[in-house]
């Protein structure tokens, strides 16, 4: 589904930061991408999804739409989140007067055109909103505040698992979403993922510590380290980070 | 037919110039005389305002053009009379200047003091300011008698608390200080100061201050400036505020007593991460009358203001608060708040609010607020519906909408002190309810 | 048509109609009023009404207190008459018009001619100085509504006009108004007779066609007891290197238990993108409610002029009586706004509401500027208001100068005013869900403006989105 090559990227008239990453990530997937503070991970969410601020100086980025790969460094944001690309911030954007459900509609109406869906009337999409909110344990109140505004961190972060749940990406991009969660809210956030993980999407989870992998097991791990993957295993590569820390890697590798 | 903007100042404030220069008891340097000279030209050509000038929209000083209030000299005061003031606490450094002459028998010094004072007389700090649309600190820069620079040096934190008193003693001819200070902390340095400002008796006055505070990298400062002047005074004040990077000031500003009173008050964010909290509490009754003025300059990045500021009317007293914060251009990820409340205690008193944003730059995160209104009913239903009379319910209700400002500051001794004065105030609403 | 060829893509009225156009030499002089009044064959007292106000303007000097910057306007260097030839021989009927301003108003999409009317608005066109046609004359004559010229209501209701003119905005209230006291072309005038409610909007649509002629136009709206109508107006100009000026009066007349509801969309040229050329827009607008449980709304789209300074107010003098105002002002290259309004309590228990949004782009300068004053024998007052500001980039400015002056106890008085912006982050963020930057930012705009569009009339809320839309794309990304 994602296939990248040699990714090399820097910020806009910045040192380089990604220094050549290959990844595959298959449909049907789940894969934790792991790494010390300052090793690019960020980053390479952030390339994926498209933001302004990076530039690509190498490499290539296959994603692959109806089975058809497609270069992915050649699109606009909102088109890669019309293919299928979702990104969870990190640290999700506050956007005063417009509503979450305004928002949610406006977006999943510009998918379904994308995709040559026919778009939602605001009756229907309510059912949908409901059904989806259940699962990640909000309540309908959250529709109706302005997105992300003044929302606790932990309201924060189930907003975005709410609107990966209402896209429904092709591949969901989760940058750091445990950090700054507390446990009950890491645990509802957590069972949301796996309740949307099937066999025809791919979830990429980028972590600083293990605390979400303890919810999800990852069928692949990656170890970033100063803008490279340098080590890549199944998730007992996860437990051994966490037990003895990213400088083994670095030795071992 | 063009309505004056200004009026010219009569010939009284010339001959107190030239009888200044002419005693120089002080004996200035001829640079410090002809800064004097220099103010009083500037203060001639900017005149006395009128209600036309945006400044003075809602207060009127023409009157100051005639009015004639002079020096008098200092006497008649002893140690006793300061304990027996309720704001002159035991333990603090304590500077007295009475009509505007810095006392030494009267001043309290404890030995160990890391502060340093010098006489702004010899200072080269002096030079008089020039502030648009306000002469009044142009009078100040000719007609001041004595003031004082106060030096806390960098790193170092004063424990106790600083009392600087500008007193008026009793007499009945209308008199005149013009007050002038300078507090400059150095980088690091912490300290608490008080600046009171009041009359023994009940003749009228006219108290003209200006002070100078800068702030260097680092330091904190507790700024509490009470005006409790007598019925008969007019007070006029300019604060202006300097702050370093990361430096911060809390400024507490009281105004009860005085028959009009005007205070502007100015903090410069001049470093990055600097940051002031300003609250002000103002309470007129008869027709008195204030109005408080605060600008904040955010100059710099990531700076923050607060301000609270309320007031609280009755009779036929009026009250009007302009408050300006403004953000330069490079001042992103600025964060300032203001907020003013007023409650109308009387159907015939005046109320005015003038909060102004000016903002140039788009990383900013600013609100400012403005309320004007009466006791809320439905609290005032609760109140009494426990049990507590109409009379004490609105007491107890406009009690509580000052404290929310006075709760405010730590120092516990100045808080129990304005609640004294304010007690005042509201004795004195009461009786005649 | 000189000025087409390098016309800035954002602004779509641009163009100059080919029309031939009758003006008087530039200046002002006593002559100039007595040539303006002859020339339309005025009552004597309007005469006197213009020669009253134009002694007491050539006393005066131009104001100078806005937060707004530009040379000393030459007053002497204008043309204050300007009408299309055409038009010398008074059209009968909209048939009689000259084709070609038919034309103008088409490309405007303000369309004449009977057949393409829009069904539910009645539309009085002022072109130039003067109005060229209105629409929907006889189902309005039915119910004795009366929407026509000002210019014709002199002619055939002298006793309403003389009844009215000038007592919500005297001729001597402030400079600007004198002025149009003195030289005011044409402009609409509306009457609602007692309990008669107009069952269709009423619009007028402002086109300043000539070059250095200023255009000063006079509205009048009167509604009688229990009446209510609802009035639009909409305003462009052609894109030229010079300024122009735009002096402009409105009144609202609001009896008992009347509703009045004024709904502009102003997009005249506001200049390039070094801040040459566009409209000066200065202009007086009150509404006085002068009844009980009278209501005057207020709503304004600024998306034009080079410099805007106009409060559009309600004197609330009825007991229980409404006004509200509701505005968004965008401003952008160079453009400055200072606009706001004024809301004086007199009656018992008047209420107000203000909600005011400015957005900023480029190098402009935006400014919300309001008086709430309620007197002392305004018992029961209330107003809320609600100003916000959004800048667009880093070199605009946001200003909000709300002043409170309130001399009764009784009275309940809120303001509050927020500063945000859009940002590159916003619009990452919202693009990476799927939405291009136009939607992105016109999510964005109806989100900040939201309680304004609501209120305006359905096909001009559309056409004021579109219109902030288009030029908040240039500034935006």
């Amino acid at each position: 589904m994602l296939k990248i090559r040699d990714l090399k990227a820097r910020v806009v008239d910045g040192p380089e930061i990604l220094k050549g990453i290959d990844l595959d990530v298959k449909a049907g997937e789940i894969h934790a991408l792991m790494g010390p503070n300052g090793s690019g991970k960020s980053t390479l969410s952030r390339v994926l999804a498209g933001h302004p601020d990076y530039e690509v100086t190498g490499g290539t980025v296959e994603f692959e739409v109806d089975r058809e790969p497609q270069n992915l460094l050649a699109m606009e944001a909102h088109e890669r989140a019309c293919a299928g690309v979702f990104l969870a911030f990190q640290y999700p954007v506050e956007v005063a007067g417009v509503s979450n459900t305004v928002f949610l509609r406006a977006a999943f109406n510009a998918i379904c055109k994308a995709q040559g869906a026919a778009p939602i009337d605001a009756f229907d999409f309510r059912e949908l909103l409901a059904e989806k909110l259940e699962l990640i344990g909000m309540d309908a109140s959250y529709l109706e505040r302005p997105v992300n505004l003044d929302f606790s961190g932990g309201e924060k972060k189930r907003n975005e698992i709410l609107q990966m749940a209402v896209l429904a990406p092709r591949l969901a991009i989760l940058d750091e979403t445990d950090s700054g969660l507390d446990v009950d809210s890491l645990r509802i956030v957590s069972e949301g993922v796996k309740k949307l993980s099937t066999p025809d999407n791919a979830t990429l989870m980028i972590t600083h510590y293990q605390r979400m992998l303890q919810h999800i097991t990852p069928d692949i791990v990656h170890v970033l380290m100063d803008g490279r993957i340098v080590k890549t295993g199944d998730h007992t590569l996860a437990e051994a980070v966490e037990t003895r820390g990213y400088d083994w890697v670095r030795e071992a590798a | 037919m063009k309505r004056l903007r200004a009026i010219p100042p009569a010939r009284h404030y010339g001959e107190q110039l030239d009888a200044l220069l002419a005693q120089n008891s002080a004996g200035e340097t001829s640079a410090l005389q002809k800064q004097r000279q220099t103010a009083y030209d500037r203060f001639m050509a900017q005149g006395i305002p009128t209600r036309r000038v945006e400044a003075w929209k809602y207060t009127d000083v023409t009157r100051l053009a005639e009015e004639v209030f002079r020096p008098v000299d200092p006497a008649g005061i002893t140690p006793q009379t300061l304990a027996d003031l309720p704001y002159c606490h035991d333990g603090d450094e304590r500077l007295v200047f009475v009509e505007g002459i810095l006392q030494p028998d009267l001043t309290q010094r404890p030995d160990t003091s890391p502060l340093k004072l010098s006489s702004l007389s010899s200072a080269s700090e002096s030079a008089p300011q020039e502030v648009p649309d306000n002469p009044f600190v142009a009078l100040n820069g000719a007609l001041w008698r004595d003031g004082s620079m106060l030096d806390i040096p960098a790193n170092q934190k004063l424990d106790h608390r600083v009392h600087v008193l500008f007193l008026h003693a009793a007499h009945s001819d209308p008199s005149v200080i013009h007050p002038r200070l300078h507090v400059r902390l150095g980088a690091h340095a912490e300290a608490r100061v008080v600046v009171t400002y009041a009359a023994l008796g009940d003749g009228p006055c006219l108290n003209n201050a200006v002070l100078d505070v800068d702030l260097a990298e680092g330091a904190q400062l507790s700024l509490v400036q009470a005006q409790v002047l007598n019925e008969q005074s007019t007070h006029l004040g300019f604060t202006r505020i300097t702050q370093g990077r990361d430096s911060h000031v809390a400024s507490m500003d009281f105004h009860a007593g005085s028959a009009l009173a005007r205070h502007d008050l100015t903090v410069a964010l001049d470093g990055e991460g600097a940051s002031a909290t300003l609250n002000g509490l103002y309470a007129v009754r008869d027709r008195q009358h204030v109005d408080c003025h605060t600008g904040i300059e955010h100059r710099q990045p990531n700076c923050s203001s607060r301000q609270l500021y309320k007031g609280i009317l009755n009779d036929r007293a009026t009250a009007a608060f302009d408050g300006l914060v403004r953000v330069h251009p490079g001042a992103s990820g600025s964060d300032g708040e203001q907020v003013n409340r007023n409650l109308l205690l009387s159907n015939d008193c005046q109320a005015n609010a003038k909060p102004r944003l000016e903002i140039a730059n788009d990383d900013v995160r600013c609100t400012h607020g403005a309320t004007v209104g009466q006791l809320n009913d439905q609290e005032l239903f609760y109140l009494e519906s426990r049990g507590i009379d109409p009379a004490a319910a609105r007491d107890m209700l406009s009690r509580g909408f000052a404290e929310e400002v006075l709760y405010r500051m730590d120092d516990k001794a100045l808080h129990a002190d304005l609640h004294a004065i304010l007690d005042s105030f509201f004795e004195a609403s009461n009786e005649r309810d | 048509m000189d000025a087409i060829a390098d016309r800035p893509k954002t602004y779509k009225y641009g163009f100059v109609t080919d029309v031939e156009t009758e003006k008087f030499p530039k200046g002002l002089s006593e002559e100039v009023v007595r040539a303006i009044s002859a020339r339309k064959n005025e009552p004597d007292f309007l005469l006197e009404f213009r020669l009253n106000a134009f002694r007491w303007w050539k006393e005066q000097e131009p104001p100078r207190w806005a937060h707004v910057e530009f040379p000393p306007i030459d007053f002497q260097d204008i043309h204050y008459y300007a009408a299309p030839k055409s038009m010398e021989d008074a059209p009968q009927s909209l048939d009689d018009v000259d084709p070609e301003l038919l034309r103008t108003f088409d490309r405007l999409g303000i369309p004449l001619h009977e057949r393409e009317q829009l069904a539910d608005v009645a539309v009085d066109a002022v072109f130039d100085s003067v109005s060229v046609g209105t629409t929907h004359q006889d189902i309005l004559a039915e119910m004795g509504v009366i929407f026509c010229s000002f210019s014709e209501a002199a002619q055939k209701h002298p006793e309403l006009i003389k009844k009215y003119l000038g007592t919500v905005v005297p001729p001597r209230d402030n400079f600007y108004a004198a002025l149009n006291s003195a030289v005011f072309s044409d402009g609409s005038f509306v009457f609602v007779p007692k309990g008669v409610q107009c069952p269709i909007d009423l619009s007028t649509y402002f086109r300043i066609n000539a070059s250095k002629t200023g255009q000063f136009e006079r509205t009048l709206i009167v509604c009688e007891e229990g009446a209510s109508v609802s009035y639009v107006e909409g305003c462009t100009a052609p894109v030229r290197d010079e300024n122009q000026l735009h002096a402009a009066i409105v009144e609202l007349v609001a009896l008992d238990d009347a509703s009045i509801k004024y709904s502009t969309v102003q997009n005249w040229y506001g200049g390039d993108e070094q801040g040459r050329g566009g409209i000066y827009n200065f202009v007086v607008k009150r509404g006085r409610c002068e009844g009980a449980r009278s209501k005057i709304s207020w709503t304004q789209v600024e998306a034009g002029s080079a410099i805007t300074w106009k409060y559009p107010s309600v004197i609330l003098k009825g007991d229980d009586s409404v006004g509200e105002f509701y505005s968004v002002a965008l401003t952008n290259n160079r453009m400055q706004a200072d606009t706001g309004t004024k809301m004086v309590h007199i009656g018992k228990n008047t209420s107000s509401t203000i909600i005011s949004k400015g957005i900023s782009c480029d190098q402009s300068k935006n400014s919300y500027r309001g008086l709430v004053k309620v007197t002392p024998g305004a018992s029961g007052a209330r107003n809320y208001s609600q100003c916000d500001s959004m800048l667009v980039g880093d070199g605009c400015e946001a200003n909000t100068f709300p002043y409170l002056e309130i001399h009764n106890q009784g009275a309940v008085i809120e303001h509050e005013a927020t500063t945000s912006r859009i940002s590159d982050e916003q619009l990452f963020y919202l693009q990476s869900r799927g939405l291009d930057s136009e939607a992105a930012i016109s999510l964005l705009v109806n989100g900040f403006c939201k309680e304004v569009f609501r209120t305006l009339p359905l096909e001009f809320s559309v056409e004021a989105v579109k219109l902030l839309e288009m030029k908040l794309e240039d500034s935006v990304g």
